[in-house]
């Protein structure tokens, strides 16, 4: 699938400022006719293995891309790695199989979760990804599962409240009720983190659909994907009127302007909600969503299926 | 700006005299709109009759529309806000429908039966590029309209890719909406209506927030099109340099419609409505000797002055 070819600087002009004299090597990736989505692999001094997708070959009369290294978790996915290149629904049905497996093994034991942690460094080495951030987005889920760890205890010794109950949960199997929960979520968690990182929303969307994902659940994902940033945006703004209005604000009056704030970003939400509509009707929406991406699975798509269903078995029978 | 003057007393030559030049713009209402359709004869493309329409909570935002776009002309729809410019716009492909009256598309009313064909030919592209935007990827939301007609993909990418070359943005075919900047933005939501090959444009405040650099970029890609377009606007630069005739919209109702040279001229008119005369007639009433309907003498020596003193401050 992946061609590899030695490029020469000039196919693709770059604006970020290192205008690199070393030669660049490029992994073309895309069907060869040169029209259609699709990028070429390159990387600088210093920089993982990258592309930038683009519609159409660089043209010396076209803009330069633009080549903006974004520090977002997203721009991950923009490194080019054999797990980038697998197909999205495999890359999808393997972390399910793993996150199931994970999820409804009994509290894991020291080895399995060693082996599991050795696992996903493994495959975030292979993706060439930055193992630091990613552990930094898994860890994301942990106040939250932490909360629910203090409580797992309690429910060990039959959810008795009282003082000797609570001190004999905490000797009993309390710590390992504690820490079945947290392992397990993480290692979940840092599944999807690894998918999240090596699949571009785009395709994760698309990928979803492929399997057969009800069509309202999908169009529902990739609202939020796109209209988060313009809620963060609006939420922004909206704190920032309010901080330069009432800078000393504190307690009952800061909670009743968040309250208002709320509500004023529900309304503002809902107003665009029926904005967006009107658009997709004024472009032909009749209620199903039209896809124009190709399929591609190979037997390394199948391989990584297979993998995954070896990993749930192996931790299923340990 | 040389261009521009250049036209504008051409346009000023011809000295049709209007006698009312200082009177009551309710007066310009009466006498502007029945007069001066600009129709060749035949149908109009787009025709608007006796249009009304009341919102759910009982504001009636339009209080009877009459207007008729040729084929081929660009009209520039203006009036302050809360006018009902929106509105109207949102009657054009069948999005509202009117209380009374009727919209037609080529003779054709937009009803129920015929509202998708007319969202076909009518590409509506809204003030918000984020509304527009609405998919993970600039290309997806390109093939979107291209998608829902039922076209081959091979077909589309086509459609998508020369649409995306039209507007300069084909090497951000696969980033999402929030990776483009603000002008980038207004050029795409501009494509996902180009691509679908509309015969009327109608574009809501297509240069609002822009800056002057993306906002000259978006009226060259406008002038370069030539399709019928219908373009509300507060900013009378724009409507000057892009459109043929001019209509104003004030309270719900047509107040005033005729070419631009008669529309955008008069002065008393547009600040009656909350508008005001273009830069490049302020300029040009200035410079040139011809009397022009509606702007007296005293108007003229007050705009030559400003017109001087501002560059020189």
């Amino acid at each position: 699938m992946t061609e590899e070819q030695g490029h020469t600087d000039g196919a693709c002009r770059h604006t970020d400022g290192h205008t690199n004299d070393s030669s660049r090597t490029e992994v073309r990736d895309d069907t060869g006719t040169g029209v259609g989505v699709h990028g070429h692999g390159h990387a600088h001094p210093g920089a993982p293995l990258h592309e930038h997708p683009h519609h159409h070959q660089a043209e010396p009369s076209l803009p330069a891309h633009v080549h903006a290294h974004p520090t977002s978790f997203e721009s991950l996915t923009y490194i080019v790695s054999p797990l980038h290149a697998l197909d999205a629904r495999a890359k999808i049905v393997a972390t399910f199989v793993v996150v199931l497996g994970v999820v409804t093994t009994a509290a894991l034991r020291l080895p399995e979760f060693v082996l599991l942690v050795a696992l996903l460094c493994a495959l975030c080495a292979v993706a060439r990804l930055p193992l630091g951030r990613v552990l930094a987005r898994s860890a994301s889920v942990l106040p939250f599962v932490a909360v629910l760890a203090l409580f797992a205890p309690l429910q060990e010794s039959g959810g008795a409240m009282t003082i000797p109950g609570f001190v004999a949960a905490w000797s009993d199997g309390g710590w390992i009720a504690a820490w079945s929960l947290i392992t397990r979520v993480w290692l979940a968690a840092w599944c999807l983190a690894l998918l999240t990182a090596t699949t571009p929303t785009a395709d994760l969307l698309a990928g979803l659909r492929r399997l057969h994902v009800p069509d309202v659940f999908v169009m529902l994902l990739s609202f939020i994907a796109r209209y988060m940033h313009v809620f963060a945006d609006q939420l922004r703004s909206l704190r920032t009127a309010l901080a330069s209005r009432a800078p000393h604000l504190r307690g009952r009056a800061l909670l009743r302007s968040l309250g208002s704030i709320s509500g004023n970003l529900l309304v503002r939400s809902y107003e665009r909600g029926e904005r967006v509509y009107a658009a997709m009707l004024s472009r032909g929406y009749t209620g199903e969503l039209p896809s124009a991406t190709v399929s591609r699975v190979g037997p390394a798509e199948v391989l990584l299926v297979i993998c995954a269903l070896l990993t749930w078995a192996a931790l299923a029978l340990y | 700006m040389n261009a521009d003057i250049n036209a504008y007393t051409r346009a000023g030559g011809h000295s049709h005299d209007h006698a009312h030049a200082a009177a009551p713009s309710r007066e310009h209402a009466q006498t502007h709109a029945p007069a001066a359709a600009p129709a060749s004869g035949t149908t109009p493309l787009v025709e608007l009759v006796g249009l009304r329409h009341r919102y759910p909570d009982g504001t009636e935002a339009l209080r009877g529309v009459d207007l008729a776009i040729a084929e081929g002309r660009s009209l520039a729809l203006l009036g302050p806000n809360g006018a009902g410019k929106s509105t109207l716009l949102l009657h054009l492909n069948g999005i509202l429908r009117p209380t009374e009256g009727a919209v037609r598309l080529d003779g054709i009313d937009v009803t129920p039966a015929t509202v998708k064909q007319t969202r076909e030919r009518v590409g509506l592209v809204f003030q918000d590029p984020d509304d527009q935007l609405f998919m993970t990827t600039l290309y997806e939301d390109l093939a979107f309209g291209p998608l829902n007609q039922g076209l081959p993909a091979a077909e589309v990418d086509e459609l998508v890719h020369r649409a995306l070359h039209a507007v300069g943005l084909a090497d951000a075919a696969s980033r999402p909406g929030h990776h483009l900047s603000f002008g980038q933005r207004k050029r795409a939501a501009l494509a996902t209506v180009l691509v679908m090959k509309p015969r009327v444009l109608v574009l809501d405040e297509p240069t609002s927030n822009l800056d002057p650099h993306s906002k000259r970029d978006m009226v060259a890609l406008l002038a370069s099109l030539g399709t019928t377009a219908l373009i509300a606007t507060h900013d009378m630069d724009v409507a000057w340099q892009l459109c043929a005739d001019a209509a104003v919209l004030d309270g719900g109702r047509i107040v005033a419609f005729g070419p631009k040279e008669t529309i955008l001229t008069d002065e008393a008119l547009l600040e009656a409505h909350g508008l005001e005369l273009p830069w490049a007639v302020r300029v040009g009433c200035g410079l040139s000797a011809t009397r022009l309907p509606g702007v007296t003498s005293g108007i003229r020596e007050r705009h030559l002055l400003a017109s001087i003193r501002l560059p020189l401050q």
